[in-house]
């Protein structure tokens, strides 16, 4: 009977070390910052957005952002309403998303401060849209956080945005989106 | 004859230099003054959580890009690239997350964790919480 006890014991102490083992594994934040910028003759177009929320699960090399697009502030408030009302329709769409894994070159040591390469795959949800998206990127862990960054870019057309061209005179409609994602450990 | 054209033309003149001073006001207007603006909405964070977490899509359509006023008590203040006010909403998962605009820290400053306060802000919507930008303390001042 005693032994039964024992055992039973060291199960549950077992299982509550894993799930707290498997808990150190996410990492959130809640105001991660992704912007874009794209030359145009009139007026460069560039957009922040401070309110990003991003969860990523370091066992599991999986990577969840999502954004609302009425939270991507434009310098210019009339830049900003086209932005929401005629080319994302933020309305329609209220949120961006990116649902992928990660890959680093060398495993990503948690104890230590270290920067890693890290390669990015997965879906982006733009405009209703999901298209597949690869990106190289860095990893950083820095004082128990992760910090991830990444610099790409987004064809418009891929995601059925339409910029008339009077405001975007840019052949590749290209935009540039630079990611900045501090995490911190996830308290379950 | 001359003389009619030359009235015709003046008045060409003023119409599209107005047109003109529209048009660069329009490009150049400013963004929304939230610190004088009346709430559309004023709710109570628990509230505000509520109906976004029942049904998303019809706090959606209510409330996107309008500016609401909340009240509720103090549960977190974060200091990042702009200062974030949390509110709790009696849910675990989620609150009303409120980015402030600059300019506030003296009322900002006195404030602390547990204390009732409004604040009016514009709605983006919601994630894991329902998120308010270009917020402005409204109590205590």
């Amino acid at each position: 009977m005693k032994k039964l006890g024992i055992i039973l014991i060291v199960i549950v102490v077992m299982i509550a070390i894993a799930a707290d083992v498997m808990a150190q594994g996410k990492f959130i934040t809640k105001n991660g910052h992704i912007s874009f910028y794209s030359e145009a003759p009139l007026e460069n177009i560039e957009a922040h957005n401070h309110e990003v929320l991003s969860i990523i699960d370091m066992e599991a090399k999986q990577v969840a952002v999502s954004m609302l697009m009425k939270a991507f502030a434009f310098e210019k408030s009339l830049m900003q309403e086209h932005f929401n009302e005629n080319y994302v329709e933020s309305d329609k769409f209220p949120k961006a998303t990116f649902k992928g894994t990660f890959t680093a070159a060398e495993s990503v040591d948690m104890s230590k401060d270290g920067v890693y390469a890290v390669e990015v795959s997965g879906d982006l949800t733009i405009h209703g849209i999901t298209k597949p998206v690869t990106t190289q990127g860095t990893m950083e862990v820095k004082e128990g956080q992760v910090i991830t960054k990444t610099v790409f870019k987004v064809a418009l057309k891929d995601y059925d945005i339409e910029i008339p061209k009077v405001v975007v005179d840019n052949i590749a409609g290209e935009i540039e989106i630079t990611v900045e994602l501090q995490h911190a450990p996830l308290s379950s | 004859m001359k003389k009619n054209i030359r009235k015709y033309l003046v008045w060409v003149l003023i119409i599209g230099m107005s047109s003109i001073a529209f048009g660069a006001y329009m490009y150049n207007k400013p963004h929304r003054n939230i610190a004088w603006a009346t709430p559309d909405y004023v709710r109570t964070a628990t509230e505000l959580y509520r109906e976004f977490d029942e049904e998303e899509a019809l706090a959606n359509e209510r409330y996107l890009n309008k500016v609401i006023g909340v009240k509720g008590t103090l549960s977190k203040i974060e200091i990042n690239e702009n200062v974030v006010l949390v509110l709790e909403t009696g849910s675990a998962f989620g609150g009303i997350r409120c980015t402030m605009t600059p300019g506030q820290y003296q009322q900002l400053s006195t404030l602390e964790e547990g204390m009732e306060v409004e604040v009016k802000g514009v709605c983006t919507g919601m994630l894991l919480d329902v998120v308010l930008v270009q917020s402005v303390l409204v109590h205590p001042q």
